[in-house]
């Protein structure tokens, strides 16, 4: 363990500096830049979570945008240009794969601090969701080439 | 040579495809498998050369996976492109038998590196 302190400021700097790693490694972006990060999370929303477990410590890591934002995203993802299309279901599990690559991105940056987390599966999510007594929740926005990217985290226990 | 993607995901099999032919391997077959029962099955047909599988995936992890290939004598390159980029995993593939590890993101270049030592 480090002495950094483990505050939800901190996990949301982690959230960020992964979600920039992935704009540009991931989609190819040419811009990511932070819009916004606040506490909680947005009362209702579409995109996938994957949980990170610790013995100590438990956190979700998530990514949402707007329902069209999500094409757009699988698009750049799967290098598919103007006027190809996408199914619902490839949308879906690219979105649940870009959480999937977040939520390793942040394994590995909170490693040194908080070791041993499991990585969970990713599950597609749409509509709103209560955040546990006991757990923080907070979020990122990101302009990700002009489209508006959500990243979440949720975090219980002593991490 | 003939490549078995493993992974869950049919846009992570779709990326590491384009990822290969990037990379330059393009006279590569390439096969695909949804998850570790596939994968053992498809390696009984298919007799691939190199093996790129995902960790996390529905019943079987590609770690349970790999084990299993080698307890039963399987010889062929076997290689991680996973979200899972820890020095922990790296050591626990190394040590059941994986000779490299991709890390998501990945780009082209990460693929060409790794794969290139052992595809021609």
């Amino acid at each position: 363990m480090t002495e950094a302190p483990v505050t939800l400021d901190w996990w949301l700097d982690q959230l960020q500096d992964s979600g920039r790693e992935l704009a540009v490694v991931c989609l190819n972006a040419a811009r990511c830049e932070c819009r916004e990060r606040s506490q909680g999370w947005p009362k209702s929303f579409a995109g996938s979570c994957v949980a990170l477990v610790g013995d100590k410590c438990a956190a979700e890591i998530g990514i949402c945008t707007e329902t069209a934002s999500s094409d757009r995203l699988a698009m750049m993802m799967l290098g598919f240009g103007e006027g190809e299309e996408l199914d619902e279901e490839t949308v879906g599990d690219a979105i649940c794969e870009l959480a999937n690559i977040l939520a390793g991105l942040v394994k590995t940056r909170v490693a040194a601090t908080i070791p041993g987390f499991r990585l969970g599966l990713p599950v597609f999510f749409r509509g709103s969701m209560a955040v546990p007594a006991g757990s923080e929740s907070g979020s990122v926005l990101l302009d990700v080439d002009g489209i508006a990217v959500r990243l979440l985290v949720l975090r219980s226990g002593s991490g | 040579m003939k490549i078995l993607i493993v992974d869950d995901s049919k846009t992570m099999r779709m990326l590491v495809k384009r990822g290969l032919r990037q990379a330059g391997f393009t006279s590569c077959e390439v096969v695909e498998a949804e998850c570790g029962a596939d994968a053992i099955a498809s390696i009984e047909k298919q007799k691939p050369d190199v093996v790129l599988c995902d960790w996390n995936m529905p019943g079987m992890t590609g770690l349970e996976l790999l084990q299993q290939l080698r307890s039963q004598g399987f010889q062929s390159t076997f290689g991680f492109v996973t979200s899972e980029g820890t020095p922990e995993m790296r050591s626990l593939a190394e040590k059941a038998g994986a000779q490299f590890y991709v890390a998501k993101p990945f780009t082209h270049e990460d693929l060409r590196r790794e794969l290139g030592r052992f595809v021609a």
